[in-house]
């Protein structure tokens, strides 16, 4: 079952969006649960995005799209 | 094809990094190598660096080798110093370039020249990590560029890579250096979406295994053969998308980084220019007795004849950064100035 990348609650703060900056691996790398594997900046802070799970790491957001609290960013397929 | 390593947490794939992201990773994997490396400065335990340079390190490192320090930049690049001589490798770091004004004497006539006045008795092993440049309307104080006020002065190595590759190779090549390096990266290139989303082509392909970049040795970003842009740091990223345009109009430009501006790589220099006879360079420093006059200078002294045009340099006005907006965009080597000096080379002839 594959598993969506989002934004955990408590790192949002009191905002309402952000911004995708970059992502490390590929659409399609295969990445393991809890490696860094993106950015998004919230306000002027950055923020690490975690790989939830391990599998195949599908892209579902560009860099500099304005994301809102409960985007799905991405998600991690079975490999 | 990538095959998973759960055993390590690592991954086979290939990773494409920001600058700061990069550069951050040297730190962290000579630290480790390390025990008497330190780094201090300001912002850098509580908060991990104004431009996130230090982001994690006090928590790995603790806060006696990741020290927090008041803003006083004449004693800490003195501590610093003195730590250098006495067997420790420190790295100090500076957000701002322009903050280096107050700490001339300890970097100049002290990191700079004590492994020449001791006669070798005492190295001086430290890396400053700077950032610098403009475009943020931050006024003359906190925009400039100043390589070569740190240039002028023997006995300090300087580079200032222009993607996430050269940011990691080049900071562990300062960092296993026994002499004063000053590792400088433009805002605009760090990767920080508050200083500007990250310019495609300074993310790049990063292993995961240490490696250096030599100093000293330029870098052809794209090959061309009417002319040569010479760029280091942002200008590189200007210089190409400037080649770029050229190129729609039948002009081949020839993009170098110079990545060292001490040493600066002076044989790449003229091998660039002798092959394609036409020379711009473009520097965020200022105009007069900088970058871009040292890399005419190459030029003049070695064999001006291989110049088919009058050489043309794109740099700061010799004036104080404006906070006008438009008045420091215009002020900016952008890619608009470097095609107006491309083109005025390519109609010039020599004189």
């Amino acid at each position: 079952m594959s598993v969506d990348i989002v934004v955990p609650e408590e790192l949002w703060g009191d905002s309402l969006e952000g911004v995708m900056l970059t992502w490390i691996y590929q659409d399609g790398a295969t990445v393991q649960k809890d490696q860094v594997i993106g950015e998004l900046m919230v306000e002027k802070a950055q923020l690490e995005l975690h790989a939830p799970a391990t599998g195949r790491l599908r892209i579902l957001t560009a860099p500099e799209t304005v994301v809102g609290r409960s985007h799905v960013l991405g998600r991690i397929e079975p490999t | 094809m990538a095959h998973s390593n759960a055993d390590t947490g690592s991954s086979s794939a290939e990773r494409t990094l920001t600058m700061a992201r990069a550069g951050r990773e040297a730190v962290f994997s000579e630290m480790r190598r390390n025990p008497n490396m330190f780094l201090i400065g300001e912002d850098i335990a509580k908060l991990g660096g104004v431009f996130g340079t230090a982001v994690g390190m006090a928590d790995e490192f603790g806060i006696e080798r990741v020290i927090d320090t008041p803003i006083s930049e004449t004693g800490f690049v003195g501590i610093a110093t003195g730590a250098a001589m006495a067997g420790m490798r420190p790295i100090v770091e500076i957000a701002f370039v322009d903050f280096i004004g107050v700490c001339f004497n300890q970097i100049f006539n002290f990191a700079a020249k004590t492994h020449y006045m001791s006669g070798g008795q005492y190295k001086v092993p430290m890396t400053f990590m700077i950032g610098y440049g403009g475009g943020y309307n931050d006024a003359a104080q906190h925009s400039q560029t100043l390589f070569a006020t740190l240039a002028h002065v023997p006995g300090i190595r300087i580079v200032t890579p222009a993607d996430a590759y050269d940011a990691k190779g080049l900071m562990h090549t300062c960092l296993r250096d026994d002499n004063v390096t000053v590792w400088m990266v433009h805002k605009r290139l760090w990767g920080l979406g508050w200083l500007g989303f990250p310019l495609p082509k300074a993310l790049s392909r990063v292993p995961e295994a240490d490696y250096t970049v030599p100093l000293g040795q330029s870098r052809v970003w794209r090959e061309g053969t009417d002319l040569t842009l010479v760029g280091l740091g942002l200008t590189v990223h200007n210089s190409l998308q400037a080649a770029e345009q050229l190129a729609s109009q039948g002009i081949s430009a020839e993009v170098l980084d110079l990545r060292s501006v001490v040493p600066l790589d002076r044989d790449g220099i003229f091998r660039s220019v002798a092959k394609t006879g036409r020379l711009v360079v473009a520097d965020e420093d200022y105009l007069s007795f900088g970058v871009t006059s040292e890399v005419l200078a190459v030029v003049a002294e070695r064999d001006p004849s291989v110049l088919k045009a009058a050489a043309v340099r794109v740099a700061y006005p010799d004036v104080p950064v404006p906070f006008s907006r438009p008045m420091e965009e215009a002020c900016l080597p952008s890619v608009e100035r470097i095609l107006a000096a491309a083109r005025s080379v390519m109609n010039g002839s020599k004189r």
